[in-house]
């Protein structure tokens, strides 16, 4: 800190915008206060990257509300969802959301064999979530209510199946983190990789509890 | 439009509020001008053609905004000539100014000043004389897209708007020109300081292009125009800032990764259309694989050493400091 920004009126700047946490970063000084720590930078750029992601999923919420009742004659939401079944799916999620929050708290403690149980029970949540998943899309599907039969059907098949496919690669993922630190321990970078993961897994679950309530519990109202 | 009375409202609402951040943007630009001292550069014309042209352009759109109206309006040559003015306007010639402006940053030479003037104006005569007939026939009842017409009273506006076409393809033309013409006199209009509008603002501080570094050392910015400032003071005691004390600079490994990727994931989307399932599980497998490789890297960054960052920070200085040794301009 220079004297200058004690002489510095503060109405200029009362909330020193732009000038926090830099002086306490690692890494080469780059100037005064030097550039923000890698795992800001790398975290608020995975951030905007989920921001976008959830535009993108706003977007299809908005057109399964536009077509919720266009069924074309076919079946509703209320004939089709089998709620105690996307309830148990919906506490499969929730529960791999809170042992992901486990797996941090081992890679804060550098606890290998904590992180890669509550990883492994993860896994087997969101694997689990996938299964039932398909399962209802499978039974859709043979009961003649697949994406082509209407546009509610569309719309559904988009927006779940969406979710799905994230879920998925997210699972891939997983299995990729886990692989990382056991080959190559908890590094700095691998520590960054796997925070991008935590916030990627929890942001799949905000979404879900948006999708279970919009879609599944006033779908199956209607 | 004929979409009902609910989408009439919402539409002309929204478009009028459009009006209003529409609006305070372009007391922003002028205000950005106003007690400055304002060069005809190529950059400023345009951006000067872009401000008038879409400040037009907009105003025909809040009269669309108005729903009795629009329903006469709507698909009419007055809706063509509206987004056409403020397709033009708004984004066209504010992308040529921009593209005028920072072309020497990016490639390290200027665009040649008279094709570029040239291509202005054609440009800006020939989209006024192309589209405010294209309004006047609108409003004497002429549908767009029509393949024959024979209404005596539109044939003069259309005429004088297809010589108006033939005024702005010199625009192009000329623009073609200047690309070929700067290429080729480029060690003449070659930008040395890195410095060649005397700009305000930061990216001005560095040569032209950039090093892959950007800033030798990072810039403190304390006002709202730090390099100005630099620059003023630099002219006042006629000598540059005493040389900083130089560092090595991390930077990220260049990675194919992202081509390689989006390469896979296309092929995937391809197959997923036309269903060849073979094809999506290899898009499938190369795309995450890729990833894996990329995810498997040790270093993915390397050092720029201090040695190096001086060598190029100082021959940019050398530059600069010849630069103001002759300055002649303006002094504070």
């Amino acid at each position: 800190v220079t004297s200058f920004e004690f002489t510095e009126p503060l109405r200029r700047d009362p909330y020193r915008i732009g000038r926090g946490h830099g002086a306490h970063a690692a890494g080469p000084r780059h100037g005064e206060g030097g550039p923000a720590s890698k795992r800001v930078v790398v975290g608020y750029g995975f951030w905007i990257f989920l921001l976008s992601d959830i535009v993108m999923f706003s977007t299809f919420f908005a057109a399964f509300a536009v077509l919720r009742d266009a069924t074309a004659g076919g079946p509703s939401g209320a004939n089709l969802f089998d709620i105690p079944n996307v309830a148990i799916e919906t506490g499969c999620l929730l529960l791999s959301s809170f042992t992901c929050g486990l797996a941090s708290l081992a890679v804060e403690a550098r606890r290998a064999s904590w992180f890669y149980g509550a990883m492994t029970v993860t896994f087997l949540f969101g694997a689990t979530f996938i299964l039932f998943e398909v399962k209802e899309f499978a039974g859709l599907v043979a009961q003649g209510a697949g994406p082509t039969r209407s546009a509610f059907l569309s719309a559904f098949f988009t927006l779940v199946g969406c979710h799905g496919a994230h879920v998925t690669a997210g699972l891939l993922w997983l299995l990729t983190m886990m692989a990382q630190i056991y080959a190559k321990g908890f590094r700095a970078d691998i520590l960054r990789r796997f925070l991008c993961f935590s916030l990627f897994w929890h942001a799949l679950d905000i979404i879900w509890v948006a999708l279970f309530t919009v879609v599944y519990l006033m779908g199956a109202q209607a | 439009m004929g979409a009902g009375a609910s989408v009439n409202a919402v539409f002309g609402t929204a478009t009028s509020i459009i009006a209003v951040g529409t609006g305070v943007k372009i007391y922003n630009w002028m205000f950005t001008m106003y007690g400055g001292r304002i060069r005809f550069t190529t950059p400023m014309l345009w951006a000067i053609g872009f401000v008038v042209t879409f400040t037009i352009g907009g105003m025909t759109g809040v009269l669309l905004a108005v729903p009795p109206a629009d329903f006469l309006l709507h698909n009419s040559m007055f809706l063509v000539a509206h987004f056409h003015n403020v397709i033009i306007g708004g984004v066209l010639f504010g992308a040529f100014a921009g593209l005028t402006y920072w072309f020497p940053k990016a490639f390290g030479f200027r665009l040649d000043e008279a094709w570029g003037k040239a291509a202005f104006w054609f440009a800006f005569v020939g989209f006024y004389v192309t589209f405010v007939p294209l309004y006047i026939a609108g409003l004497l009842g002429m549908t767009r897209r029509l393949q024959q017409f024979d209404i005596a009273a539109w044939y003069p506006w259309v005429i004088v708007a297809g010589l108006g076409i033939v005024v702005l393809a010199c625009g192009a033309v000329c623009q073609v020109v200047q690309l070929v013409v700067s290429i080729r006199r480029r060690d003449e209009l070659r930008d040395v300081t890195g410095d060649p509008w005397d700009g305000r603002s930061l990216e001005w501080a560095t040569p032209s292009p950039p090093p892959t570094f950007n800033f030798a050392v990072l810039p403190q910015v304390k006002d709202d125009e730090p390099y100005w400032t630099i620059k003023q003071r630099a002219r006042e005691q006629a000598r540059l800032r005493p040389e900083p004390e130089y560092h090595p600079i991390e930077m990220p490994r260049n990675s194919p990764t992202g081509f390689v990727c989006a390469f896979f994931a296309t092929l995937m989307g391809f197959a997923l259309i036309w269903h060849i399932w073979w094809l999506v599980l290899l898009g499938a497998v190369g795309a995450f694989a890729t990833f894996v490789v990329f995810a498997w890297r040790d270093e993915d960054e390397y050092m720029i050493p201090a040695a190096e960052v001086a060598r190029i920070d100082r021959a940019n200085r050398e530059a600069r400091r010849e630069a103001l040794s002759t300055y002649t301009g303006p002094r504070p």
